[in-house]
């Protein structure tokens, strides 16, 4: 037999013994695969966190960020900027899988294609949270705002997650289509307003100290999200790869 | 509006609400049927070509 | 071209009729309501067209479903034909909402969670037939428009939930009322005839569109293939 024969034959063996082990490992593989390049290339990252600050600047000037005011729109002023950042990030990680033909390398590794999903939204996961582990910073010097708060890194984890379950899932889309750059943001805008809105009122909530009882309801509204989107992008993942 | 005596005159907003209605349905019957034209257009065309090759 | 089937123009007819009746039941025979005068006539057929618009857009993730379960090419032309309708129902509730609005909340438009959910859900559907339009190969097409009408549908009402956290001015008029919302009113006897007589005839509206609009996507489909075969002969 000859060793690559051998290799596929082992393979297949250890997604029979350990299913789950090798699931979680091909999850990890695919993220790694994509943290590796993005450390090696730095394209992605960088273009999103030079955006963001673009925007911030931005809104500096439209919303002439006072002190007062600078208070009130802050959460709001921060998921924009997230939002708009995510998208230029999750067509450039959709986008490069496609062009360079790596997707269709994926298909025909025997991983499940469920791990791909999961694989790619982990890593688009990552970046953005690289991303706003540095803006949170930069907030806070430029407007003097401490944003350093446990609360509010919580919302802002639980935003991130159902942002890219959603977003990685409708990337994959897009990427597909003749007018994929303009078509992510209109495809995921809509579906994603809820999650925006509680991130948006939560983040509101813990800025200005509001008690607990009125962030609750929107915590809970993204917890709801990030649990039926994720579940919704498993089943249908599939669908949206088969070839 | 809340405490004058009678209903409220609004006869302009309704008529304004229904031709809303009926021109929307009646633009898209419009559509529809215009799409079957050009559908028919193309069948047409088509008869022809297949008849000039046989 | 094939003709129209007997069944069809019976039902247009039949439809036509009852659409007639419909007008004349909300126009003419309902009374004139107490308060808000005329306008709130808008509010029969307002109502039905946010009906139809809900309803096409269930069946289209129903059978968006449907299609992805079985790969059937029909399941795909009812999600294509169902959601345009409900795009066009969708409008129509939007704007007769927005006319009804005027003279009784005193603005064209307030924040309010149906307003704005029927708004993000139209957006949705117009972004569902933008996808579509941008993918050329039809088996990928029709399985990324059962996705997308699948995971649109699903945000709908959790939009709408998380908006409802926020205070509503909207009237609730079927089911639980809310006495203090502007623009609220109990419906009498003959109203509720005129509404539910609206939402009958407008389910009917609906299922004869989507029938003609089915049969103009299933000849466009053939008349393709045709252009196809006499490209490559």
């Amino acid at each position: 037999m000859p060793p690559t024969t051998d290799l596929v034959v082992q393979k297949i063996e250890t997604r029979a013994d350990g299913s789950l082990r090798a699931y979680l490992r091909s999850i990890a593989a695919i993220v790694w695969k994509d943290l590796a390049a993005e450390f090696r290339s730095r394209e992605l990252i960088g273009a999103m966190l030079v955006f963001s600050a673009l925007v911030i600047l931005i809104f500096n000037f439209a919303l002439e960020l006072d002190i007062r005011t600078r208070e009130a729109v802050t959460s709001g002023v921060l998921w924009v900027t997230f939002a708009f950042a995510g998208t230029l990030g999750l067509n450039r990680s959709m986008a490069i899988e496609k062009d360079r033909g790596c997707l269709d390398g994926l298909l025909l590794a025997p991983v499940d294609r469920n791990a791909i999903f999961f694989g790619k939204a982990i890593g688009n996961l990552f970046f953005m949270l690289i991303v706003e582990a540095i803006i949170l910073p930069m907030y806070s010097v430029l407007y003097n705002v401490n944003l350093f708060q446990p609360g509010l890194i919580l919302v802002i984890l639980l935003g991130s997650i159902g942002y890219t379950a959603v977003g990685t899932l409708l990337a994959s889309m897009a990427v597909q289509a003749r007018t994929r750059d303009v078509l992510l943001p209109i495809l995921l805008f809509p579906v994603l307003i809820p999650l925006l809105l509680a991130a948006v009122k939560a983040s509101n909530g813990f800025l200005m100290g509001f008690e607990m009882a009125e962030i609750m309801p929107w915590i809970n509204v993204m917890i709801a999200y990030d649990v039926i989107f994720i579940a919704v992008a498993f089943m249908v993942f599939d669908f949206i790869v088969e070839e | 509006m809340m405490f004058q005596e009678g209903p409220a005159d609004t006869l302009n907003y309704m008529i304004a609400g229904y031709a809303v209605i009926l021109g929307t349905i009646g633009l898209y019957i419009v559509n529809i049927i215009l799409r079957f034209r050009s559908l028919r257009q193309d069948e047409a065309l088509l008869d022809e070509i297949e008849a000039g090759q046989a | 071209m094939e003709r129209t089937p007997k069944a069809l123009k019976v039902l247009t007819w039949l439809t036509s009729a009852v659409f007639i009746v419909a007008l004349y039941l909300v126009l003419i025979w309902a009374p004139q309501e107490a308060i808000m005068g005329d306008v709130q006539r808008v509010f029969y057929f307002h109502v039905a067209a946010g009906w139809v618009g809900a309803l096409a857009f269930l069946v289209t993730a129903i059978v968006g479903g449907i299609y992805l379960a079985r790969g059937e090419q029909r399941w795909d032309r009812i999600a294509v034909a169902s959601v345009e309708i409900g795009v066009v129902f969708t409008f129509i509730n939007i704007v007769t909402g927005s006319i009804w609005a005027r003279p009784i909340w005193n603005t064209w438009w307030t924040w309010d969670p149906r307003l704005v959910t029927a708004t993000i859900m139209l957006l949705i559907y117009i972004a569902y037939i933008m996808l579509r339009q941008g993918i050329e190969d039809p088996d990928r097409r029709a399985r990324f428009g059962a996705v997308y009408g699948i995971v649109g549908f699903i945000s709908v009402p959790i939009t709408f939930a998380s908006i409802r956290i926020f205070r509503t001015i909207h009237p609730v008029v079927v089911g639980s009322s809310d006495p203090t919302a502007l623009g609220a009113f109990d419906m009498n006897a003959e109203m509720r005839v005129a509404f539910f007589f609206s939402l009958f005839t407008f389910t009917l509206i609906y299922i004869t569109l989507l029938w003609y609009r089915l049969r103009l996507q299933q000849q466009k489909e053939k008349i393709e293939e045709r252009k196809l075969t006499a490209l490559s002969s």
